[in-house]
């Protein structure tokens, strides 16, 4: 029983990375991540509940949902609605390239997770795998995508893959610190979408191309 | 006396207190000299930590959170007195164009910027100190902006994202070392520094290594480590001079610190395997090559120097990399780096903001316009590239001597000839800017005032001193400072 919702979950998490990456519209990579970040703050009931207290559990739990699958969509779609760029045409990596990509990582990396030493101390082995396939996933759509708002949701998924390591294999941290994470991503979207505002108005883009000039 | 952990909250209120009271302020003038004020207490606050740590030896505060032994004093000391120097610095330099919701932001996260890196230096806690480096970049990035400038724009989210990433990589790099030490008998928790160098023995030596690398990877990225530099030319180049100077000779150096801090526990776990310093090695050169290659390309009085930065801290990770003699030399280059390259910035800024321009090659004669500046502008650049007898020098053939001593003769070579390639394309630059007539344009000089002087000639006495003579009680605080890089924290 245990076992088929650790896999259903992991499932769930490498889906949402490949919808992540074949869909072009900023709006639903914007639902996507929000799916991603409300399935991950549910991870920790099913994972590793023995060493840290049920209420200490909730209250993460409520705090991750409330800034990963809430707050930062919100100030996401804030930004994408006030630079109106709904689609992004050309990125640099071609979806289905990217799909194709996702899917080799994804598999590469759960074949590959059977050679690292990390296997052994696993509580979830899926999940350890499906974290390093959303680390390179994440990098590569930072690096695939012109446009910068689809950027950030890379470096998203990417900072995902932290949390799901963290708790497919790292023993419980103490609540302050795993606070001071969470609080450290939002203050880092807000300056983002903080950036992306300005950058809009001064470029009138919102394409990774018009940063290019100090480029030498 | 009063506790150590009184001085930590009193430093904290003072802290708070200047990033708060910029709110309430009307003028810029106050909102500038706020940081002032605020670093020369904590710089005077810091000498209490530091007492302690000489009459009892190292010791924990705030139950385990924080640690306070050499290598962490020696960190704040650089910290608070380039801090300072900046602030001293920064009165002249801004001279009000701005608007004042942009000098309240600035004095604001200038001051959160300094606790953050204080926090990253004295933090026990693997975790705290992720956080406090990813806290450093999110408030460091808006120092980067001036108003008027779209390059700057980005630079910025250049920084913001590459350094995100780097950091995330850290992240993971921290969670794999608590697996690591999932396996230890102990009935404490292992994820402070402390606690895993005194079970270093007992943690998963391939895990460790693992780690190390995710480690080098994110915290080096800050660092400005060659490959993962890439946000550093922007950054350095585009940020107001007194933020450029606090990136380059500060932030660099307290990435380097974690990397430090975590580099004895990869080993003693390894059992005195050397993987971990090959790391360092490889990307202390990768660092020297680039900066060696891109440096004779510049045209940018402040890309170069901030490619010079890239080689200085390519050349510290060389000496950690090479370990005994190496170690020490490295915290030596730390200083004579930090303190020189303030100067050179600060000159340069100066002239840079005389002449209206960065492009070196519109600037001429500077000599003979700015003779106090351009003097001091002139023996720092020497001194940067490692003129003798200045303390640059020394540190450098410290490094290189042990790179011989310990039979590594094509690093010797390769280190010699990145070293020299640097020193002659920055002499030509430099010569061509200070000694070529000046050809008439009409500059915007601004007086030097006596504060800016006294730090100057003061930094530039401590690098020619330091080169001729190093007291004895500071060679044994920097040797026992390079043994915690050795073996660890001993409590």
């Amino acid at each position: 029983m245990e076992y088929n919702i650790l896999l259903f979950l992991s499932l769930l998490i490498v889906l949402s990375n490949i919808y992540l990456l074949r869909t072009s519209r900023i709006g639903a990579m914007i639902r996507g991540i929000a799916f991603q970040g409300l399935v991950l703050s549910l991870l920790p009931f099913f994972i590793n509940s023995e060493e840290n207290s049920m209420f200490e559990l909730l209250l993460l739990a409520v705090l991750s949902i409330v800034i990963k699958a809430l707050l930062i969509p919100y100030y996401l779609r804030k930004v994408s609605s006030n630079v109106k760029v709904k689609k992004e045409l050309n990125p640099y990596a071609g979806y289905s390239v990217s799909v194709i990509s996702g899917l080799v990582i994804t598999y590469a990396s759960f074949y590959l997770i059977k050679k690292l030493p990390l296997i052994n101390l696993s509580i979830s082995p899926f999940h350890t795998a499906a974290a390093f396939a959303s680390l390179i996933i994440g990098m590569f759509i930072i690096a695939g995508r012109r446009n910068i708002i689809a950027q950030i949701i890379g470096y998203l998924v990417f900072e995902n893959a932290g949390f799901i390591l963290g708790i497919s294999i790292a023993s419980a941290q103490p609540l302050f610190i795993e606070t001071g994470v969470l609080l450290d991503l939002l203050a880092g979207v807000v300056i983002m979408v903080v950036a992306v505002n300005r950058i809009h108005l001064h470029f009138d883009s919102v394409n990774a191309d018009s940063l290019e000039r100090l480029n030498k | 006396m009063i506790s150590i952990q009184t001085t930590a909250v009193i430093s904290a209120i003072i802290f708070t207190a200047g990033i708060l009271i910029p709110l309430f302020m009307k003028k810029h003038n106050s909102m500038i000299r706020l940081p002032l004020w605020v670093s020369s207490a904590v710089l005077i606050l810091s000498f209490c930590f530091a007492s302690r740590l000489f009459h009892a030896g190292p010791y924990l505060f705030f139950g385990s959170l924080f640690v306070v032994d050499n290598l962490a004093v020696f960190h704040v000391f650089l910290v608070n007195i380039i801090f300072f120097s900046a602030s001293v610095y920064m009165q002249d330099y801004f001279s009000g164009e701005s608007s004042v919701f942009h000098y309240r932001r600035f004095s604001m996260l200038w001051q959160g910027f300094q606790m953050m890196l204080l926090v990253v230096i004295l933090s026990n806690n693997i975790g705290l100190t992720w956080i406090a480096v990813e806290a450093t970049t999110i408030i460091s990035a808006f120092l980067i902006i001036s108003e008027t400038d779209s390059l700057s724009l980005e630079a910025m989210w250049k920084y913001l994202l590459v350094c995100s990433v780097g950091i995330g990589l850290a992240f993971i790099g921290t969670i794999i070392v608590v697996a690591a030490g999932r396996d230890v008998s102990s009935s404490e928790a292992v994820y402070t520094f402390t606690s895993l160098s005194s079970h270093a023995k007992e943690l998963n030596p391939e895990l460790m290594l693992f780690a190390f690398i995710f480690i080098v990877a994110g915290y080096g990225t800050k660092a400005g480590l060659a490959p993962m530099h890439t946000w550093l030319p922007d950054a350095h180049s585009q940020s107001p001079t007194p933020v450029s100077a606090v990136f380059s000779c500060v932030m660099l150096n307290t990435a380097l610190f974690v990397i430090m801090r975590y580099l004895p526990l990869v080993d003693t776990s390894m059992g005195g395997g050397r993987a971990a310093h090959s790391i360092l090695l490889l990307l202390g050169f990768l660092s020297l090559l680039f900066s060696a290659v891109f440096i004779p390309v510049q045209k940018d009085l402040k890309r170069l120097l901030a490619y010079c930065s890239i080689e200085h801290i390519g050349l510290i990770a060389i000496g950690l990399g090479l370990g005994g003699g190496g170690v020490f030399a490295a915290l030596f280059h730390t200083v004579n780096h930090s303190v020189s390259k303030m100067t050179a910035f600060f000159s340069a800024g100066s002239i840079i903001s005389s002449y209206g321009t960065r492009d070196m090659r519109k600037i001429s004669g500077v000599l003979k316009t700015m003779p106090v500046r351009g003097s001091v502008f002139l023996i720092s650049m020497l001194v940067l590239i490692g003129v003798a007898p200045f303390s640059v020098f020394l540190s450098e053939f410290m490094i290189v001597k042990t790179a011989f001593q310990q039979g590594r003769y094509i690093l010797f070579s390769l280190f010699l000839l990145g070293t020299l390639a640097i020193f002659i394309s920055i002499l030509k630059y430099v010569f061509d800017m200070v000694f070529s007539p000046y050809d008439g344009k009409k500059l915007n000089i601004k007086k030097i005032k006596i504060p800016e002087t006294i730090i100057l000639f003061i930094s530039l006495s401590v690098l020619l001193v330091a080169g001729l003579y190093l007291p004895q009680e500071f060679q044994d605080f920097l040797s026992s400072a390079s043994s915690i890089i050795e073996t660890g924290i001993k409590l």
